[in-house]
């Protein structure tokens, strides 16, 4: 049982929601699916005194949109499993696919959860980077637009500011490219130690996103036929390593490199 | 030293249900959620409790202020260890290390002067509500003098390094040191061929059951009693522990233990949490209860291990000298029986081999990690794993194949029954055999070229042999873990019979077994059987659940009962047909003369034994009831002449093998077939047995892959919930095939062994020994478990 | 702030409403407010399964899940899983015949996932089984015979139709 109380609220729109959050945002915690907030909560570790549930907000939607994929913030890895439009993006359904927890997780957890959390021992930041998101976030001024490379600041930090909620998250379809998304865990209960996303174009020319082993993910580039290079690069590009209980960061960098290859592998 | 029988060796001759696969008792009950657990129960007027545990691993309290939490209205009562003194004793050590000639350290309820691990309780409020008393917690101000603190075993054996307990007798951080020495390894090694040395870690892990501790202690201050509804695997002697510790007589405590979701050891008495519902009850007379979360139940621990051995052998595989010094970081001192572990770690080396010299010390030392508590395997897990790493270290020495190490080693089948160095009488098994069918099971002949095919591809595949030793049923002299067990069998008017025993279930489903044994040896149908566990008022004494022990007693204790019960129908039944007893038949409900259609229904007999106990049942004595102990043979606590004890009637063992296939740039393990061959003599119910081995093994790949109870370096534990303790899940396992092989038990009435603990230390030891078989060429060694992507990846930049 | 919220709820066909303490979770409601105790609880973090329901159809955790988040919704517990006629549902007919539970506590997670899995793919082999109950703990069965127990029923629930 949580151990203090707060104030429960569940806002019809987004813009009612950037409200209610832009009156006290300091003691308020918004919630997608609630995975982690919820959980956070209940160990005591988060104290709010309001929570702002997002699930009437109309954020939950999946749409094709100018050549790319919007994903509300409360749009679930299920629903990305199951969506027509989310099918352009293998790598974004891979992932989704594979999050860890069964389907009673993957039911309920939210992409855009994930995001705000910032995680770096996770899938989606390395993802969203990798495919060149932009994350659309609003305050009770209105909406501004942050790129995903940008948007991820550093070990459970984002660039969202007070007072300020996800909306959704904008990912370009990219033409002409494959997608490839390989994810390396420790076990099966394991976060994720380290990802790798991969585009590669029709010359072979291919662009990784290490995920999940530097503090904020890292992207290299080079030649779909020098796997060897491409992962020296990885494993070079790995300038903050992260450091967790699962793993510490030496151990990411070492393997960094076997995952860019795995990642490039898997798209072609 | 034997003592001869004085039982008579018959199995019931219909067996309809022993040795069958009869389904789980009550299962639809389990199914459709009716089941109650003790988090389930709801009493009037309930109270919750919650714990304010040390943020420092090491600090004296210097005083506990609870005005602030007091003037709270949510606050019904609070204590700090001062307080607490004034209402209980020290807890009774389950196991006491003094009893073997260790040292002693009072527990309490409430830590009272020092703490000694993060963790460890300073203070304790009830609430309303849970989340009440967890926010009440805030309001307790706690002023500690921090101390150093040490972690690792070695380090805490050095000199000047903290010393942990400040009372009598502790001047430095060993708890015991037990030696278990015969022959003479210097000599043995002398005149060896060879020697060898290396060092192998097992590392902390832990039981991790589904449904955590929980208590509902209720006192009732007309009655001057208490009724405590415990998670509990051992009732009665968790009444003995907390009488003791509470000021009261045991007659004054009835402990109902109710469903219980999983135990493997960690839900046997000693726990602090036990008795301070019990004191707040008293306090309030209210019920209170307390639900463990996980985060307090991943902080008990079991198993670290530093073995250091030397193994003298000759150029023919044969081991003739065996030399392991070993630490066990056992943690702070606590009143479970934890720590006993390490005394059985020492006493089971070297496991199913003969080996003429043996000089084999545990060292048990006290740190500031949180307490051992007991777990699945109890201390003799550990040394399957490091005797099949030394056997596997033979064979790459000598060159001989591993298997082969095995066969020359083992203890023979007509050697049986053999008394190891360390004193224990193994009663029977083939060991031989039981390698030849596991080898099979995987095809071990056919794997070195399918090795060598994937090698040529860059792909590093291993086998893994690991033989496992279960000694089974323990009686630990001067403790209260009794090697005997006790059963009622009861049959009413009407002909339905009540089985009570003393030994519990934790989910095993060992009342369908015993039931069992009653249904066959009563010919009557196991639905017609009520089996009631747990309950201190009505069951007889008993030990409840550890050691494989619940067919080997608390059945064996059930078929002597239903036996007194049969011989009064018996008789009754002769009369009523005109029959000879020698010609009475009992099977399906019914007494039958062989041969002929007279028969009479079990039910009808019994009537008449209640009925017409002065004209048909004149010659027997009413009711149908029957209580009976067992005491299994082969246990013997006059020492012998070097002063060795027999703690264990029945020897289990087991043949485990594993295929993996290690990926040599992350270092993952996939672990990709599993079998094993066990044998535990004869079997009650197949289905139950391979039960408990799957579900033993799978503990064993997740001790062998990745479980681990890591600590950060400031004392606090790092892995304080599953997303850090990763247990195994269903899609990165195979199955575990499991093959039996029968040598019965000379020694117990069925013939039957303890069954349940035997697969974490076998499969883990498998694991190991593939792992190490699959980068063998790139000249790696993993000389620890777990073996996780980083310690084997380690292992191989080590070699580079 | 108000101390209460307001929920209904369906749980297994009933309708149900409370005033709540917004600080329960939808397992705590589940069982304490309502009492459909047959739903477990064992580590609060969402990696056990131990708490598995249906909600609004789909399977979910609810130990991750604030009550009053699900306020409006349609609930299945394990106590809805049997048919009204008193027998069992297939699916726990082979988890009885199979031995696939031994404690019973992880059964909330084990059967909702059988049957999710069971709904969307008949014949589900090995891996895919596997795959559908990884989201849940068990520390009794090592899996070995929740993976039967599923491929059992499946069979006999194809086999019926």
């Amino acid at each position: 049982m949580i151990k203090n109380r707060f104030q429960y609220l569940a806002p019809t729109s987004v813009e009612e929601a950037a409200n209610l959050l832009a009156a006290s945002p300091g003691d308020t915690e918004v919630i997608g699916g609630g995975t982690w907030v919820v959980v956070e909560m209940t160990a005591g570790d988060r104290d709010p005194r309001r929570v702002i549930d997002l699930k009437n907000a109309g954020l939950r939607y999946i749409r094709e949109e100018k050549g790319a994929v919007v994903i509300g913030a409360r749009a679930t890895y299920t629903d990305v499993v199951r969506s027509a439009a989310a099918a352009k993006l293998p790598a974004l359904v891979a992932m989704a696919a594979g999050v860890t927890g069964g389907g009673q997780l993957r039911n309920r957890a939210t992409l855009g959860g994930s995001a705000c959390y910032g995680n770096p021992s996770s899938d989606v930041p390395g993802l969203l980077v990798g495919l060149g998101a932009t994350l659309t976030v609003r305050s009770a001024g209105g909406t501004r637009s942050i790129a995903a490379a940008d948007f991820f600041t550093g070990p459970l930090r984002t660039a969202l500011q007070t007072g300020e909620l996800l909306e959704s998250m904008t990912i370009p379809v990219p033409a002409g490219m494959k997608q490839g998304y390989y994810k390396f865990k420790l076990a099966e209960s394991s976060w994720p130690i380290c990802t790798g996303t991969a585009l590669v174009g029709a010359d072979g020319s291919a662009t990784v996103t290490i995920g999940a082993a530097n503090c904020r993910p890292v992207t290299v580039t080079g030649s779909a036929s020098d796997l060897d290079g491409l992962a020296r690069a990885a494993e070079a590009a790995i300038t903050s390593p992260f450091s967790d209980t699962l793993a510490d960061g030496e151990y990411r960098k070492q393997i960094a490199g076997a995952i860019a290859k795995r990642a490039v592998k898997a798209a072609v | 030293m034997s003592v001869a029988s004085p039982y008579p060796k018959a199995v019931p001759e219909a067996n309809r249900y022993i040795g069958q696969r009869s389904r789980k008792l009550k299962g639809d009950q389990f199914l459709t959620g009716k089941t109650e657990y003790v988090n389930d129960l709801e009493l009037l007027g309930t109270v919750h409790m919650s714990v304010l545990r040390s943020p420092h691993p090491h600090a004296r309290i210097r005083n506990v202020d609870l005005s602030r939490v007091r003037q709270d209205p949510r606050c019904i009562s609070a204590l700090d260890g001062e307080e607490a003194k004034q209402h209980a004793d020290p807890i009774p050590h389950f196991i006491s290390a003094a009893v073997f000639g260790g040292k002693y350290n009072d527990v309490r309820v409430i830590a009272t002067g020092k703490v000694t691990y993060r963790g460890q309780i300073v203070a304790a409020v009830v609430a309303p509500s849970r989340g009440d008393a967890d926010a009440l917690l805030d309001l307790i101000d706690v002023d500690y003098e921090v101390l150093p603190f040490v972690l690792d075993g070695d380090e805490a054996l050095e000199p000047g390094a903290p010393l942990l307990y400040d009372t009598e007798g502790w001047e430095d951080n060993v708890v015991i040191r037990i030696p278990f020495v015969e022959g003479d390894f210097d000599a043995a090694a002398a005149g060896a061929d060879h020697t060898l040395e290396d060092t192998f870690y097992h590392h902390r892990y832990s039981t991790q059951p589904i449904e955590t501790r929980g208590y509902i202690a209720s006192w009732d201050p007309r009655a001057e009693a208490y009724t405590l509804h415990f998670a509990t695997q051992n009732p009665h002697p968790l009444r003995w522990v907390l009488s003791a510790a509470l000021r009261v007589s045991e007659a004054q405590i009835r402990i109902i233990a109710p469903t219980i979701g999983g135990g493997f050891g960690l839900k046997m008495p000693g726990h602090p949490e036990e008795g301070l519902t019990c004191v707040f009850s008293r306090i309030l007379g209210k019920p209170v209860k307390w639900i463990e979360e996980r985060d307090e139940a991943l902080l008990l621990g079991a198993r670290e291990h530093f073995h250091r051995f030397k193994v003298a052998f000759n150029a023919d595989g044969k081991i003739v000298g065996l030399r392991n010094h070993f630490t066990a970081n056992v943690g702070s001192i606590s009143a479970c029986p934890g720590w006993g572990m390490a005394f059985l770690a020492g006493l089971s080396f070297p496991t199913g081999y003969k080996i003429p010299a043996t000089d084999v010390v545990v060292t048990a030392v006290t740190t500031n990690k949180a307490p051992w508590q007991a777990a699945r395997g109890y201390g003799k897990e550990g040394p399957q794993i490091v005797m099949e790493r030394i056997i596997d270290l033979v064979a790459e020495a000598t060159g001989i194949d591993p298997a082969e190490v095995r066969r020359r080693n083992f203890i023979n089948k007509d050697e049986f029954p053999y008394k190891t160095n360390s004193g224990l009488n193994i009663d029977s098994g083939d060991y031989h055999q039981a390698l030849e069918t596991a080898l099979k099971l995987l095809d071990y002949d056919g794997f070195k070229a399918k090795q060598a095919a994937a090698l040529a591809e860059g792909r590093h595949i291993g086998f893994g042999i690991a033989f496992e030793l279960t000694p089974e049923s323990a009686d630990i002299p001067g403790t209260i873990v009794g090697g005997y067990d006790t059963s009622t069998v009861k049959m009413d008017p009407s002909g339905k019979v009540t089985l009570l025993t003393g030994v519990t279930t934790p989910g095993s489903g060992n009342d369908g077994g015993i039931a069992q044994i009653v249904a066959d040896t009563l010919g009557v149908d196991l639905d017609g059987i009520t089996v009631i566990q747990g309950d201190t008022d009505i069951c007889p004494y008993g030990f409840g659940n550890y050691s494989g022990r619940s067919m080997v007693s608390g059945g064996n204790a059930a078929l002597l009962a239903a036996r007194d019960i049969r011989v009064k129908l018996s008789k009754v039944a002769a009369f009523m047909l005109e029959a000879a007893e020698d010609d009475l038949v009992f099977d399906q409900g019914k007494i039958s003369v062989a041969g002929t259609d007279k028969a009479v229904a079990i039910k009808d007999v019994a009537n008449v034994i209640y009925t017409l106990a002065f004209a048909t049942a004149h010659m027997v004595e009413p009711p149908l009831e029957a209580t009976r102990v067992y005491k299994p043979d082969n246990i013997v606590h006059f020492p012998d002449e070097k002063g060795r004890i027999q703690p264990y009637p029945t020897y289990s063992n087991a043949v485990h093998v594993a295929i993996v296939e290690v990926d040599t740039e992350t270092g993952k393990v996939d672990l990709q077939r599993f079998g094993v061959l066990h044998d535990c003599g004869n079997m009650i119910n197949p289905m139950f047995v391979e039960g408990q081995m799957h579900g033993a093994a799978v503990m064993g790949f997740g001790a062998a892959l990745s479980e681990e109870c890591k600590y950060n370096a400031d004392g606090s534990l790092a892995a304080d919930r599953f997303k850090t303790y990763m247990m195994q899940r269903a899609n990165e396992i195979p199955m575990v095939e499991v093959e039996h092989q029968v040598t019965p038990s000379p020694f117990t009435l069925l013939g039957v062994k303890g069954a349940g603990e035997a697969g974490v230390g076998g499969a883990a030891g498998a694991i190991i020994n593939a792992v190490n078989d699959a980068i063998r060429p790139t000249g790696a060694r993993l000389r620890r478990t777990p073996a996780s992507p980083i310690h084997v990846l380690a292992a191989l930049k080590e070699a580079q | 702030m108000s101390d209460t919220i307001h929920i209904e709820l369906t749980i297994n066909g009933a309708a149900k409403s409370a005033d709540i303490d917004p600080r329960l979770l939808l397992v705590e409601a589940i069982r304490d407010t309502f009492g459909y105790k047959g739903t477990h609880i064992g580590c609060l973090t969402g990696d056990c399964g131990a708490c598995t329901i249906e909600l609004n159809g789909e399977i979910e955790k609810s130990c991750l899940v604030l009550a009053a988040s699900a306020d409006g919704g349609e609930i299945r517990t394990i106590e809805g899983i049997a048919p009204d006629d008193g027998g069992l549902h297939p699916v726990q007919q082979a988890f009885w015949d199979e031995y696939g539970f031994q404690c019973g506590y992880c059964l909330p997670g084990m059967l909702f996932a059988a049957l999710d899995l069971i709904e969307s793919n008949p014949t589900p082999d090995e891996a895919q089984i596997r795959h559908a109950i990884s989201g849940n703990y068990c520390r009794c069965t090592g899996y070995n015979n929740i993976v039967t127990s599923i491929q059992t029923a499946a069979q006999r629930m194809a086999a019926a139709k």
